[in-house]
């Protein structure tokens, strides 16, 4: 599985989780991909390395100590930083109202539901990426 | 005086029997308040439960199998294998748990059916991507609204149109079509698809809980009876309709659902 976005330069992923079980998930998964893997275990922090490094795609969790992934969304957003972000999360009623809100704010994002097997982490990241290109 | 005391004492246990029975319907009352209470808390139970499940269960689906990926060792695959169904049993039974849970826990507002579909679409855009389903979404602009709650709308139409894609999986042909129509005071969304049909011998047995003929570890058979209770509980109806008895311009061959729910209009 080969994805290059800019000439020789391998993509970067982040994924923002809470959870190390989650966070290994990804990147395990993402191990024959193409890509290179950045985590943060909170939003702050995956702000943080959004502000300073370019990234191609953005795995983030929504219930999460801290800012949580709405928030983080919406301060990446207002920062500029206009990479693909693609929410995680497990289907609950309160987060669909969060997510709701968070389109009427006019911010863009993907949608997935836990538990992600690596097939479709995999095929999530490469459309995702593909996409982009 | 005799007959006044006996007027005031048949008075008396006429008021008597009066309370005993105001008394049993007050203990019935708490009763069901209670059982309903019970049900809630239930419900909010297994619902965190269900949320906190998933994120070790993601990681130990993963770990699995990315044993399964990196192992060359037949015997440890095949146990791989195993635990990899096991998990899936798992990964469904907590769905379908957090799925009970939510009618517990319900906001009914006015909801525009189209919006629902659109989310519904944009939720398994990959999946149907990923197994190459032709998505056919019929929607008139003038489709009416309908008081319902909207996650619960969502819930119902994504584990329709997931059946759907799960019967056209193996399929020549792989089409399903999400169309819906205002219908005399309602509103209608079928849920059309190209693969095998529902046999006659499993007809009966569809809406039944825990009834499913998808392959171990891949369905719980809450899926439809949870939309059909949702549904019903809405004053809507949540039908199959057999091969033949199609009245609109869809036909795929396949299995045909059809959601009916009062149109906001109409009240």
């Amino acid at each position: 599985m080969s994805l290059v976005l800019n000439g020789d330069i391998m993509p970067k992923v982040l994924i923002i989780d809470d959870d190390e079980a989650v966070r290994d998930a990804f990147q395990l998964a993402l191990e024959p991909v193409d890509v290179e893997v950045v985590v943060a275990e909170d939003g702050l922090t995956g702000l943080e390395i959004a502000l300073s490094q370019t990234l191609d795609l953005i795995f983030l969790d929504l219930k999460m100590p801290g800012i949580d992934g709405v928030e983080t969304l919406r301060r990446l957003r207002a920062a500029g930083i206009e990479t693909t972000v693609y929410i995680v999360t497990a289907f609950l009623p309160e987060f669909l109202d969060q997510l709701s809100e968070a389109t009427r704010e006019g911010l863009r994002f993907g949608l997935g539901q836990k538990p992600l097997s690596r097939s479709q982490i995999q095929s999530i990241a490469k459309s995702m990426l593909t996409k982009k290109s | 005086l005799e007959d006044r005391v006996e007027e005031r004492t048949r008075q008396l246990s006429l008021s008597n029997a009066e309370l005993q029975e105001a008394m049993a319907e007050l203990r019935k009352t708490q009763q069901a308040v209670s059982q309903v209470e019970k049900m809630a808390a239930l419900g909010r139970l297994s619902a965190g439960v269900g949320h906190e499940l998933n994120n070790p269960m993601m990681g130990v689906l993963n770990y699995m199998e990315a044993i399964e990926a990196k192992t060359e060792d037949p015997e440890l695959r095949v146990l791989v294998s195993k635990a990899n169904q096991a998990l899936a049993r798992m990964r469904e039974i907590i769905k379908g748990l957090m799925t009970y849970s939510h009618a517990s826990s319900r906001n009914v507002e006015v909801v525009s059916v189209r919006q629902v579909i659109d989310k519904v679409v944009e939720f398994l855009d990959v999946q149907l991507r990923h197994a190459d389903v032709e998505l056919i979404v019929d929607i008139p602009d003038d489709l009416s609204t309908v008081h319902m709650n909207a996650n619960e709308l969502f819930q119902c139409l994504l584990n329709l149109i997931i059946n759907a894609l799960d019967a056209v999986k193996d399929s020549d042909i792989r089409k399903i079509v999400v169309a819906a129509s205002n219908l005399e005071g309602c509103v209608q969304v079928d849920i059309i698809d190209s693969g095998p049909g529902i046999s006659d011998q499993v007809r009966s047995k569809i809406f039944d809980p825990f009834f499913t003929t998808k392959e171990v570890g891949k369905g719980t058979g809450l899926g439809l009876s949870v939309s059909k209770n949702l549904i019903e509980s809405y004053g809507g109806n949540l039908t199959e309709i057999s091969a033949g008895e199609e009245q609109d311009q869809y036909s795929l061959g396949g299995a045909h659902f059809s959601i009916t729910l009062e149109s906001t209009e109409s009240k």
